[in-house]
């Protein structure tokens, strides 16, 4: 469906996309994340049209999406992390704006609105001026607006920033079911947000991308054998004894989960789970949990990020 | 391009700045009124308009300003830009608006001739002429502002720009008589050639000739291509 080929973006001397090439297909939900800087908004504005790419090219079903023009831009609804609104106009007024421009048929604006309005739930503000919306309502009249003409590709830039909870869960399944028969792509912050809603991620890392594909998948790209052993013991000589162990490259302590008992990373580069009882037993420690390390995204994703310095 | 016109309009009177501008118009057009044609006994109304065409070289930059600039500045510029209408329509959109508000200014001088029309018979062609003239350079006008607004994200450098290019375009004839330099000979037939105000005055006084309604539309298509293609480069070169 959409397939960016080596996406470079320079700023002046500034690199913000260096080679960016990846794939989003129908049904797919993908997750953009990196730092601040590693050049997700700039990504998702060149996808979005609003920025050209210094080089490289898009392709939309095939076609060079310079060569779709309008015809590809109308298949695209983005969502920057500021929703663009006039303070001016209501949100019934910003809405048809939109419609207008976007080309759809003035018979059809009012029922689509209508219907975008109870989907985003700002059905009870329609004729309120957008100047004096709270954020929460601001964005999901963004979110309204980047769906206007039920665009094939969603690009949303922070979707859920400055929603209340209730609300957050709402957009979440929103961007959920949107999923089913629409791309979307969804940068967040929020990596737990990522993990529960996205099918897979592109991680960025100052330009470049860091990893990208379903996050089992970056998992057993990036693993190394790692465990986490829960104990309770005295004095330094538990980490000393697994450190001890052959294969075992270091052991770090991880944030505790449970009163009483300590929490260990053992990284190896070979399976050492066999071992690791033995090795506590021996330095007198109590163990009560051993277990290859899950991959958890927010362990994964600073790791990425440690490994480009 | 219905619904950008709509939202300028809405943009325009929703804050003071298309109703400061009006005012301007009607209050100091009344003045001129009082002035060349009340006091002056007089039914010409070439001194009326003009001075509102000088006024109107004055106050422009009101309308046009912030065209494109703060769109830029808060980013709804996006919104045009990644849709699938052209940027020629959103320029045009945004030039009509403006020549809207230029129109129902102008709509509003008819009170003066109505009641100068009591008094003494007045001619239909001259003042259709004068009206012709008018708004060929008020397009003329706003052309370059909307040109300068899309060059610039300053509200302020945009109104400054505009304020200098009209002022050129309409002096440009009184310049050109002192112009001449053996380095340049050209300078005074290049500069008698863009000035607007002689061909105003030609249309203003019922010669109506097809060069010189031509250029105003000519130059004012031009402008306004000349903004699209700034528009259309920026996204190339945007931060």
């Amino acid at each position: 469906m959409l397939r960016l080929e080596g996406i470079t973006k320079a700023y002046h001397r500034h690199q913000a996309l260096r080679g960016l090439t990846c794939s989003v297909e129908k049904g797919q939900i993908v997750g953009l994340l990196g730092t601040n800087g590693a050049g997700k908004s700039t990504a998702m504005n060149i996808i979005a049209g609003y920025l050209a790419p210094t080089s490289g090219r898009i392709l939309w079903d095939g076609e060079d999406v310079r060569r779709l023009g309008g015809a590809y831009l109308s298949e695209v609804g983005f969502m920057p992390e500021t929703p663009p609104l006039y303070p001016e106009l209501t949100v019934r007024e910003q809405l048809e704006y939109v419609c207008g421009l976007r080309r759809i048929r003035r018979n059809k604006r009012a029922a689509h609105i209508r219907a975008l309005c109870e989907m985003t739930d700002v059905a009870d503000r329609m004729n309120m001026p957008t100047r004096s919306l709270s954020k929460g309502y601001k964005q999901r009249v963004g979110l309204a607006q980047a769906l206007i003409g039920n665009p094939s590709l969603i690009v949303l830039d922070e979707p859920t920033s400055g929603l209340d909870p209730e609300q957050i869960v709402s957009i979440r399944s929103l961007i959920r079911e949107l999923g089913r028969d629409h791309a979307v792509i969804l940068s967040s912050h929020i990596l737990s947000e990522i993990e529960d809603v996205c099918s897979s991620l592109i991680i960025l890392r100052r330009g470049e991308m860091a990893a990208c594909g379903t996050l089992q998948e970056i998992a057993a790209q990036h693993r190394t054998g790692e465990y986490r052993v829960r104990v309770r013991a005295r004095g330094e000589r538990v980490c000393e004894s697994l450190a001890a162990l052959e294969g075992v490259s270091g052991v770090t302590p991880l944030p505790a989960r449970e009163s009483g008992w300590e929490d260990l990373l053992v990284c190896a580069q070979q399976d050492v789970a066999g071992q690791i009882p033995q090795a506590l037993l021996a330095a007198g420690a109590q163990l009560r949990m051993l277990c290859p390390m899950e991959a958890e995204l927010e362990e994964l994703f600073m790791k990425l990020m440690q490994e480009g310095g | 391009m219905l619904g950008i016109i709509k939202r300028e309009w809405r943009a325009y009177f929703c804050t003071p700045v298309g109703y400061v501008f009006i005012a301007i118009f009607w209050l100091l057009g009344a003045a001129f009124f009082f002035l060349y044609n009340v006091l002056a006994a007089s039914a010409d109304l070439s001194a009326l308009f003009g001075n509102l065409s000088y006024l109107f070289m004055l106050i422009s930059p009101l309308l046009t300003m912030r065209l494109f600039s703060e769109e830029r500045r808060q980013k709804t510029d996006l919104l045009y830009i990644s849709s699938p209408t052209p940027l020629s329509a959103v320029v045009a959109g945004k030039f009509v608006a403006a020549l809207g508000v230029l129109a129902a200014s102008l709509a509003g001088t008819a009170l003066y001739l109505v009641i100068l029309a009591l008094r003494v018979p007045l001619h239909a062609g001259a003042v259709a002429a004068h009206y012709l003239a008018f708004m060929l350079l008020g397009a003329a006008t706003i052309s370059v502002g909307v040109l300068m607004s899309a060059l610039t994200e300053n509200q302020i450098t945009a109104a400054v720009l505009t304020l200098a290019v009209n002022m050129l375009l309409q002096l440009a004839e009184m310049a050109s008589a002192s112009a001449a330099s053996p380095y340049l000979p050209f300078l005074p037939q290049l500069l008698s050639a863009i000035a607007l105000n002689q061909r105003y005055a030609q249309i203003a006084g019922g010669v109506i000739r097809p060069t010189d309604v031509g250029y105003f539309i000519a130059f004012t298509t031009a402008v306004l291509l000349c903004a699209g293609l700034v528009l259309a480069q920026r996204r190339q070169r945007r931060r």
